[in-house]
């Protein structure tokens, strides 16, 4: 059956999440109150915002799982590397096409070349390298440990999204919730924002478990018509 | 799409039309009320801000519901995959044929 060969845990985890995040929408359009100065716009925050968290904590997960593959050559780290970009790129997908919609009604444009949207790009299209590079290698055994290393220089990135708008001047809002003194927004914004974190986090942990499983049995079936 | 990623589908397409009718059960008046009141609308009925957020989480659900596809297309073909290989083992090659 299908999920024993891939996990019980993933496909749960998944809807889980996914029923997480129906409650969340829900209280997003008909819950939530107005914010006084965007208006009806602010509410794309509570996609925007838990994509790129999940985006960053999916990359993180790629970083460490090169890194143990380039430490331990443990095929299972490759496979979680595989999914957890996968599932990156999504999310960072999502990230770069909720914010212009954003942005367009809040400050007037789609697009605007400041630091914290330009990296955030970047980080897209680094990701969207790591599979490149492997797919383009000479050899599997090549493409693993060359993505391994674009999958942790990648990271790099992470924190120089995090402090752009800090360390220059931008259009994008600092955090109100992510920060040393506390959360400065309404509960009510909070609360949706953080069940979308939990949603969200739920959803691709279990999609990126179930796409783990599934590259490991496409690695052994390889191996065996490889060398039967 | 095998069973079970049909069954995830389902289920995922169920969802979206109980959050439908659980929003929608009471008429559009509480949205219409919000976009009234909306300080970047400036325009009747929904307004450009309301298209604008449902576009975001429907491109946003879309992507993800493409990736819960694209897995379970994966698992369909290895275990297409598998089965032939089993085949293989038990029958010899003719058996997979």
């Amino acid at each position: 059956m299908t999920t024993t060969r891939t996990g019980f845990w993933g496909p749960l985890l998944a809807v889980a999440g996914v029923g997480l995040a129906l409650f969340q929408l829900w209280l997003v359009w008909f819950w939530v109150p107005t914010e006084a100065v965007q208006g009806i716009i602010q509410r794309i925050y509570y996609i925007h915002v838990p994509s790129a968290w999940v985006a960053f904590f999916a990359f993180g997960i790629v970083a460490l799982a090169s890194i143990v593959y380039l430490w331990l050559g443990d095929d299972r780290a490759d496979h979680l590397a595989v999914a957890a970009a996968e599932g990156g790129i999504i999310f960072t997908t999502i990230v770069l096409t909720t914010g212009p919609l954003w942005g367009k009604v809040a400050w007037g444009t789609y697009w605007t070349w400041e630091a914290r949207l330009t990296l955030t790009l970047l980080l897209w299209f680094i990701y969207l390298g790591y599979f490149m590079v492997r797919n383009a290698a000479p050899t599997p055994e090549k493409g693993r440990r060359w993505a391994a290393v674009v999958g942790i220089a990648g990271a790099v990135n992470i924190p120089l999204i995090h402090m752009s708008v800090y360390w220059f001047r931008s259009l994008h809002p600092l955090p109100v919730v992510a920060k040393p003194e506390g959360p400065t927004a309404p509960p009510e914004m909070v609360q949706t924002l953080l069940l979308g974190f939990l949603a969200f986090t739920l959803l691709f942990l279990g999609l990126m478990m179930l796409r783990a499983g599934v590259h490991r049995i496409e690695h052994r079936l390889r191996l065996r018509e490889v060398a039967p | 799409m095998s069973r079970r990623g049909g069954g995830f589908a389902g289920v995922f397409a169920l969802g979206i039309a109980l959050v439908a009718l659980l929003g929608f059960g009471g008429g559009v008046e509480p949205l219409l009320a919000q976009a009234a009141d909306d300080p970047l609308g400036r325009s009747g009925g929904l307004g450009r801000p309301y298209l604008f957020v449902f576009l975001a989480y429907a491109i946003g659900w879309l992507l993800i519901f493409g990736w819960v596809i694209s897995i379970f297309r994966r698992l369909r073909g290895v275990e297409a995959r598998m089965a032939s290989v089993e085949a293989e083992h038990e029958g010899g090659p003719d058996a997979a044929r």
